[in-house]
């Protein structure tokens, strides 16, 4: 039997090559600048929606404050490089230690809660965070922070005219959750968290420390999402509370893996494929009137699979659940 | 007085949710011997269980193994060799069988002999065996109290803790189980039983505590019990 989920995991390492391949080659024939930012959004989205799925997904506790570590993470990198003059590629990874640990500050108070006070708990604290970058001076106010160009360079994230370069940083950043979350379900914290998503009371039964369990996920998920942060800053060239940190963007965080299916490991990239271009297209056609309508298309698609598919989209997969069903 | 206690309650008393479910409870486990605990529902059968396992808040003192359990959170109660099979089993009804079973080896990690309990396991229920790969939810009730009781011995325990074990299963099972847990006591390991079946568990059982709103109201050996006038007009009906 462990052979099976050995063979399992061994033909998921292989697809997951494939479609890295695939996504990497995508945007090479297109010269259309639109389409190629798009795809370029959807993959970071996919690697967001990857670090949400571990805390979300797997571990069961649904954050809709992930904006906050996106708007930490991306704050983190860009000071850093404008004021220490570090590059955004070391500055990633500081923007995904910050970001980890303010998950884990967070957590600390909010995991005594459960259920749904967790997730409004999440809310209310990205939203204070929001309010309180929006009113700092040191981090640019409401005016948010500007990244000059300073001249091609892969250390420190900068493309003028290409868009190549920033789609296989993204799809790095997205293949590195991909495999973060492969790795986790196989591991012991996959195991607990499984076990805390499902039922509390027996985790703790087995020794599973259900604080620690979250809180790990928490760091995770939230340390992933800070990276994904520092690459959106770097990609965009310009942050303000707005756009990163509004509550908003922590619903589009969310919304992919919930749409693809949670706590699968296609969940948020079959999401995210969906959706990102589906709100980006209803925005470009409605123009500035769209914001509203690209959350009511969410929220239609989101009854809509809830209704039929409510394991979500992973689900019209059908050969990975196989081994699942019962012999008999 | 039973010799070599292993587990120990001294004037325990706890509240679960807002009742006062247990009070003043005393009671000794002593190593190898079967214990039931039985009592009409609400007795408190269950919240004693909850206390032992460090789910509620208590007063009073518990000692495993000559050590206090106070302030030694609920994991910690698990690895310290207490494994509880739940009411109601809670099993991981969309992980496979086999997940199920890992998940108990869960507190033994880093121990390369942590899988090696699935012997036993697959000895006391071989049907386990043969349904390693189905999700635990298209297990029948039977089955399933197979895998909540496998899954608990996964965790090694020295002292197992069964909560209303034949509830919701057809009584030829409920026969196959109760031998089962004959058959780990007999292999060491200390057994508590919650059971309202009051015949099938004074049957297996050393010794019994029966609980009455929160309170021990007699206890002795099982033959003792079951003899007993009152208890047989209380809860047999005769």
């Amino acid at each position: 039997m462990a052979n099976a989920i050995v063979k399992r995991r061994r033909q998921e390492l292989v697809v997951g090559g494939v479609v890295l391949a695939g996504l990497a080659l995508l945007p090479v024939p297109i010269k259309d600048v639109y389409t190629q930012n798009l795809i370029i959004i959807t993959v970071l989205f996919a690697g967001l929606a990857q670090a949400w799925n571990i805390l979300g997904g797997y571990c069961g506790q649904i954050s809709l404050g992930h904006a906050l570590y996106f708007g930490i993470g991306s704050y983190v990198s860009t000071l850093l490089y404008l004021k220490l003059g570090i590059p955004p590629t070391l500055g990633l990874f500081a923007a995904g230690i910050v970001a980890g640990a303010a998950a884990l500050l967070i957590g600390w108070p909010c995991f005594r809660l459960s259920g749904h006070y967790y997730a409004i708990a999440t809310v209310v604290v990205g939203e204070i965070g929001y309010l309180l970058f929006l009113n700092w001076d040191f981090v640019g106010g409401a005016t948010g922070v500007f990244i000059p160009f300073k001249g091609e360079s892969w250390a420190e994230l900068q493309f003028k005219t290409a868009k190549l370069p920033y789609h296989f940083v993204v799809l790095a950043f997205a293949a590195a959750t991909w495999l973060a979350a492969f790795w986790l379900e196989g591991s012991r914290w996959g195991f607990a968290w499984r076990a805390v998503k499902d039922d509390v009371v027996a985790a703790r039964s087995l020794g599973v420390n259900i604080f620690a369990s979250k809180m790990a996920a928490a760091a995770l998920s939230g340390g992933f999402t800070g990276m994904g942060g520092a690459l959106y800053a770097q990609y965009v060239g310009y942050i303000d509370p707005d756009s990163v940190l509004a509550g908003h963007f922590s619903i589009l965080i969310a919304l992919p893996a919930v749409l693809g299916g949670v706590g699968t490991l296609w969940g948020p990239l079959i999401g995210a494929a969906v959706l990102i271009p589906a709100s980006e297209l209803s925005r470009s056609y409605l123009g500035g009137s769209g914001r509203g309508v690209d959350l009511m298309l969410y929220g239609g698609l989101i009854v809509l699979v809830a209704l039929a598919r409510p394991q979500g989209l992973v689900s019209l997969f059908n050969w990975r659940r196989k081994s699942d069903v019962p012999a008999a | 007085m039973p010799h070599d206690p292993i587990l120990i309650l001294d004037n325990v008393s706890a509240s679960y949710r807002g009742l006062r479910a247990l009070q003043g409870v005393s009671m000794t486990v002593a190593k190898g011997e079967i214990v039931a605990v039985v009592g009409a529902n609400g007795a408190g059968k269950s919240t004693l269980l909850k206390a032992i396992s460090g789910q509620v808040a208590t007063e009073g003192a518990i000692s495993f193994d000559g050590k206090p359990l106070a302030g030694v959170p609920g994991h910690m109660i698990t690895r310290a060799g207490i494994g509880l099979v739940p009411e109601g089993r809670r099993l991981f009804p969309r992980l496979s069988v086999e997940d199920n079973l890992r998940l108990g080896a869960y507190a033994r990690r880093g121990d390369p002999n942590r899988f090696k309990p699935l012997d036993l396991v697959f000895t006391l229920f071989p049907r386990l065996a043969e349904r390693l790969a189905q999700r635990a939810e298209t297990l029948s009730g039977g089955e399933q109290q197979m895998l909540a009781i496998g899954r608990a011995l996964m965790t090694q325990p020295r002292l197992l803790m069964l909560d209303e074990p034949s509830q919701g299963i057809m009584p030829k099972l409920v026969d196959a189980i109760l031998a089962a847990v004959v058959r780990i006591r007999d292999l060491g390991v200390t057994v508590l039983l919650v059971e309202q079946r009051l015949v099938e568990a004074l049957e297996i059982a050393d010794r019994a505590y029966v609980l009455q709103t929160g309170r021990v109201v007699m206890h002795g050996t099982a033959k003792e019990i079951a003899a007993n006038e009152d208890v047989r007009r209380a809860y047999l009906g005769m």
